[in-house]
């Protein structure tokens, strides 16, 4: 599945959809977003939901694809 | 090492909000001080006190929150005991800026000035302690760089003005015309690096700009502090050289940055844009103004000079952000304490939309009275009262703000009791 397109939204928007599909989420199920930059603010919140989580740059530079890994 | 960005080690609320609610109380206060202006002299008691409770009061208190934000955020620096800086950083500076504001308001009573070199000299003392830690960090991304170089020049800067009370209230020998000068270019590079640290977060963070170009980020914090150290040392060597210009050098240049930025932001028709082209606009008119004062001199073109950087763009800014910054807080701190599937209030019901409008609104009205003035002294009162209106007006939202977020915890601390 292609990760969702986050970039054109205001903080916390990003972070709010981010959360509520974590919450939604099922076990075992890999979450991606494509976020404008490294969302630090987000990172308390998801270690609070034992999830894991990873990034990577977009090969243009032009943001960030984040992953979140449902136990 | 780039060090990431960490809210693990956010200070708690208050730290922040304190500074940001003790400014708009400066800034209503500030409305009482103008009348002193209206002879038009330069410089004067009676322009200083304004003048300083503007910087100190109004604009020394945000950036000195934002900066305690900004530093916990970007530069990954602890805050493990708040209490220590909501007491010793915030309380000596309120104290100091009013001990200062009474001297100048008081014909520069030697006790008042005594009483706000000591309580300046506290504040300089936990600065310097935070640019040590701030050295000893290791984040090395372009806007903790920036923060570094700022709070240098802003401990320049009080180190400055302590000396000139020191002439003035405990009498010591020292250089008063040689000091001032260097004083307001020290107080320039505190306010311009700062600013220019910020945007670098700012920017792309919440108007969704690309990030600022790289050699910016890398070059604009160095340089720029060079050079306004460059046009001090010349300034102390030759001082009828007129060297000040070197410091509003990269000015042009960082309107140019700032508007491209602008231009290919995601959310044109947001309200917090409209901040920033106000305070871009503000930007180029003190481009004119220092141009312009190259080949004349006289009080108004000063007063607009320091209107222009104080009351106009960083002012604007700091308006403009803390619109966005202060509810973004509350948010996190509702967000944090809830419960998975709880709903948090949204920004917009924090701070709705129509109350950061009706604040811009305000500082254009306050930046047209502020002009006024430069031009006419006589006028005074159009800045003392589109002032007051200003600073009632963010009152009064950050209350409402504040209480809407104490209703968004409640639910959650009953929740919590019921099922303990």
């Amino acid at each position: 599945m292609s990760p969702r397109d986050l970039r054109g939204l205001v903080p916390p928007e990003p972070m709010e959809i981010i959360l509520d599909a974590v919450d939604a989420a099922t076990s075992g199920q890999r979450l991606s977003f494509v976020l404008p930059h490294f969302p630090g603010p987000l990172l308390p919140m998801l270690r609070d939901r034992m999830v894991r989580f990873d990034s990577e740059m977009l090969p243009d530079m032009s943001g960030v694809i984040f992953h979140v890994d449902i136990p | 090492m780039q060090a990431i960005p960490s809210y693990d080690s956010a200070p708690p609320l208050d730290l922040p909000v304190r500074f940001f609610m003790a400014a708009w109380l400066w800034l209503l206060l500030l409305a009482g001080a103008w009348h002193g202006t209206a002879d038009g002299s330069y410089p004067s008691p009676g322009l200083w006190l304004p003048l300083h409770l503007l910087a100190l009061g109004v604009l020394g208190n945000v950036m000195l929150g934002a900066l305690l934000q900004l530093l916990a955020v970007v530069s990954a620096l602890g805050f493990p005991r708040p209490a220590i800086w909501r007491y010793g950083l915030w309380g000596s500076w309120q104290i100091g800026c009013v001990a200062l504001f009474s001297a100048f308001a008081g014909g520069l009573d030697a006790f008042w000035l005594q009483l706000a070199s000591l309580a300046f000299a506290v504040a300089g003392g936990m600065l310097a302690w935070l640019w040590w830690l701030l050295w000893r960090s290791p984040a090395q991304d372009s806007s903790s760089r920036g923060l570094r170089w700022a709070l240098g020049f802003l401990l320049l800067t009080l180190g400055l003005g302590i000396a000139q009370l020191g002439v003035l209230g405990w009498g010591q020998p020292w250089p008063l015309l040689t000091l001032l000068p260097l004083h307001r270019l020290a107080a320039q590079g505190w306010v311009w690096l700062l600013l220019v640290a910020v945007a670098q977060v700012i920017l792309p963070m919440f108007l969704l700009t690309p990030a600022l170009p790289g050699w910016w980020q890398r070059w604009a914090a160095p340089g720029w502090g060079g050079l306004l150290l460059l046009a001090g040392a010349l300034s102390l060597r030759w001082p009828d050289g007129g060297w000040w210009w070197l410091a509003a050098l990269p000015l042009p240049l960082l309107a140019l940055v700032w508007w491209r930025a602008l231009r290919q932001g995601r959310r044109p028709q947001e309200w917090l844009p409209g901040y920033w082209r106000l305070a871009l606009g503000l930007l180029l008119a003190l481009c004119v103004a220092f141009v312009a004062g190259q080949w004349l001199d006289g009080a108004v073109l000063r007063r607009l000079q320091g209107w222009l950087l104080l009351g106009g763009v960083a002012l604007t800014l700091c308006v403009g952000m803390l619109y966005r910054i202060v509810p973004f807080l509350l948010w996190l701190q509702l967000r944090r304490g809830v419960k998975p599937q709880q709903k948090v209030p949204s920004l917009q019901v924090l701070l709705p939309e129509a109350r950061a409008r009706r604040g811009w609104q305000l500082l254009c009205l306050w930046q047209l009275a502020g002009v006024l003035w430069c031009l006419w002294p006589a006028l005074w009162w159009l800045p003392a009262i589109s002032g007051s209106l200003l600073a009632a007006a963010l009152l009064v939202h950050y209350r409402a703000a504040w209480l809407r977020w104490r209703q968004g915890t409640q639910p959650v601390v009953k929740a919590e009791v019921a099922s303990g």
